[in-house]
């Protein structure tokens, strides 16, 4: 089968001062038609400038510097804007972390609803508003008639979660890309909306893109993660290999660093210390060996390009042992 | 010092606004607190968790006497302070400090780290060497003292939220209330600051109400919780008796909505809420009723007492423990 979304070997660089600062330096990814794929890093991994370069939504500040998006075999970065516009919120869809922000305030959630199917679809008013209740329905809002006319500040977080999800699905994407969509909310709206993009991607056979900086949230979502660090992709297998068997120091120091809820609390939670490099272009070899606790006898410092540990299972690093 | 007297207590705490929008006659109120009543020991930390909205951060406010309850009363080591008068309050300040979520908005962006940290003890005359005093504070929270000289915003975050634990810690207070210290921090800096946090406990001797929506570092820094729904306390017990057996339909659902990154599997059997905490249940039942998934008739009428369910275990409903 071939890949939905290819990214291979893409650069990103920020203006900064006269010259540019690398925000992802080499980044490969793919996701499989009907996967969910999680991208999984903390904040300055590059994880979300990697994702809204996919839509070619990155600020001025921001260049491709080198690489391909390929979606459906198509490379979006090469792309004239007329032909992008019939992928972007179509084929491609994208929800965002900022849930106050993502609809406009002065427009009614109908409006917000039918406007792409009208475009998009060439829907009639009444049409695309009957399919606009029924989308709201299926995101799990009850009085989906009553919400649609109002304003998104009347909603909570969560049903402005949901409506966005309906929007998003509203011309019937091949891929969805969710940045972050349950941070803002609270652990049990959290849970609801992870259980409403599984169940989505289950009925319609959409991929789904998500970026988050909670490992926990990738347990609950992924059928394959890539860990991203200090912009580059430094390891990528299947949910229940990495969870098991996570290779990279980094990944292990990540997993360790969360408190549990049943953990031993007279146990000293491992944290990683210093922090995540604010620039890292002009480092060589292994991002992560500055605050790496294996670093002593590491033979990745240097040299840390990805090489497979198992079958799907890659790394830049295979360090034995770990944290702890 | 004596004993196991608490640090700080409040009783039958409540705090009501006037909704926003009503006009100024008008009686509408939100009732933000009801009822909350706990005591903290000396050398503990108290953590508090609950939904955005449940009032947790209330409580830390009304704590701190940043604002007045509607009812109740609050005691700093069996002394009333509530009612004090704010000149009175004044000279207790230092014993009581708190450290705000976020850092970047509470440090004075035109003032240089040191005199951050050198105010309070200007202010309250505390100390005949504040420089000396100065470096201490820095090295305890983890800072080189050459940072000093430098502004809030050369700092990251985590670096920020230190300063702010060094601020509160100048006066060397009893009791310091920590409203949501590392919920806006990267993982890998959320660990180091809990660490800091357990760290200058012991060495201090410290006394921390920790109030957090992250169930794991709350877990983790806490001895015993109390955890809120809509304004009131539902639960309240020892950390690991709490997350092990909870009690509470809500404190259930709450453990079982947080996604745990060594769950076997994600499609366990669990407990889910339905709805929204802005969802109002019906009048005199329990405000978890129409989203409480074990709720049943008897639920409609209402009894909010506290019921001893184990030793140090509080609860006001024990159907999470029915089959």
């Amino acid at each position: 089968m071939e890949p939905l979304l290819s990214i291979q070997d893409l650069n990103i660089a920020f203006r900064q001062g006269k010259g540019f600062s690398a925000a992802a330096s080499g980044v490969s990814f793919h996701v499989m038609p009907g996967e969910i794929l999680c991208v999984v890093g903390e904040s300055g991994s590059g994880k979300s400038i990697t994702a809204l370069s996919v839509l070619g939504l990155l600020s001025r500040q921001g260049k491709v510097t080198g690489g391909k998006i390929l979606f459906e075999g198509k490379d979006l970065l090469t792309l004239p804007e007329r032909d992008l516009d019939s992928i972007r919120g179509v084929d491609i869809a994208m929800i965002f972390q900022d849930i106050m922000y993502s609809l406009n305030p002065v427009f009614t959630i109908g409006t917000q609803m039918t406007e792409g199917m009208r475009r998009h679809r060439g829907l009639g008013r009444e049409e695309a508003w009957r399919e606009a209740v029924s989308l709201l329905e299926r995101t799990g809002i009850q009085d989906a008639a009553q919400v649609m006319k109002k304003y998104p500040h009347m909603l909570s977080g969560g049903m402005r979660q949901r409506v966005m999800i309906a929007m998003a699905l509203s011309c019937r994407p091949k891929l969805l890309i969710a940045d972050e969509p349950t941070t803002a909310l609270d652990v049990t709206i959290q849970y609801q909306i992870i259980e409403l993009l599984r169940s989505l991607r289950d009925e319609t056979g959409m991929s789904i893109l998500l970026i988050t900086h909670d490992i926990g949230v990738v347990a609950e979502m992924a059928d394959r993660v890539v860990v991203m660090y200090a912009g580059q992709c430094v390891e990528e297998a299947p949910l229940k290999e990495l969870l098991t068997h996570p290779a990279h120091a980094y990944t292990k120091a990540l997993m360790q660093a969360v408190p549990g809820l049943h953990d031993d609390r007279s146990r000293l939670l491992y944290a990683i210390p210093g922090r995540v490099p604010q620039e890292y272009g002009a480092m060589t070899g292994c991002r992560f060996a500055p605050r790496c606790p294996m670093k002593a006898d590491c033979p990745y410092r240097e040299q840390a390009a990805m090489q497979e540990v198992s079958p799907g299972h890659y790394s830049r690093c295979l360090v034995k042992g770990g944290a702890r | 010092m004596t004993g196991n007297e608490p640090v700080l207590e409040c009783r039958h705490l409540s705090k009501a606004y006037r909704l926003a929008g009503e006009n100024s006659l008008s009686k509408k109120t939100f009732r933000a607190v009801e009822d909350v009543s706990f005591s903290v020991r000396p050398g503990e930390t108290f953590g508090i968790v609950g939904e955005s909205g449940c009032g947790k951060s209330t409580v830390a406010r009304l704590l701190m006497c940043l604002e007045k309850p509607t009812q109740g009363e609050v005691y700093f080591r069996g002394q009333r302070v509530d009612t004090l008068p704010e000149k009175e309050r004044r000279k207790l300040r230092p014993r009581f400090q708190m450290v705000f979520q976020d850092s970047g908005s509470s440090l004075n962006p035109r003032k240089q780290v040191r005199d951050i940290l050198l105010e309070p003890m200007r202010y309250h005359r505390a100390d005949s060497q504040p420089e000396a005093r100065l470096e201490t504070l820095l090295s305890m929270v983890g800072l080189p003292a050459e940072m000093k000289n430098r502004y809030p915003h050369e700092f990251s975050g985590g670096q920020r939220q230190r300063i702010c634990i060094a601020r509160a810690l100048s006066l060397n207070p009893d009791v310091v209330v920590l409203d949501e210290p590392v919920s806006a921090l990267d993982v890998s800096v959320q660990a180091q600051i809990l660490n800091l946090l357990r760290d200058l406990q012991e060495r201090l001797g410290l006394t921390y109400v920790f109030i957090g929506h992250g169930l794991g570092a709350v877990h983790y820094i806490s001895h015993r919780i109390a955890v809120m729904y809509r304004g009131r306390i539902v639960e309240i017990g020892p950390s690991e008796e709490l997350f092990d057996h909870p009690a509470h339909p809500y404190t259930k659902a709450l453990l079982d909505a947080a996604p745990a990154a060594d769950a076997e599997d994600r499609y366990r059997p669990r407990d889910v809420l339905k709805g929204e905490i802005e969802e109002k249940a019906p009048e005199g039942a329990c405000p978890l009723y129409h989203r409480c998934p074990r709720a049943n008739a008897e639920c409609l009428r209402f009894q909010d007492d506290m019921q001893p369910v184990a030793p140090e275990h509080f609860s006001v409903c024990t159907r999470a423990w029915e089959g």
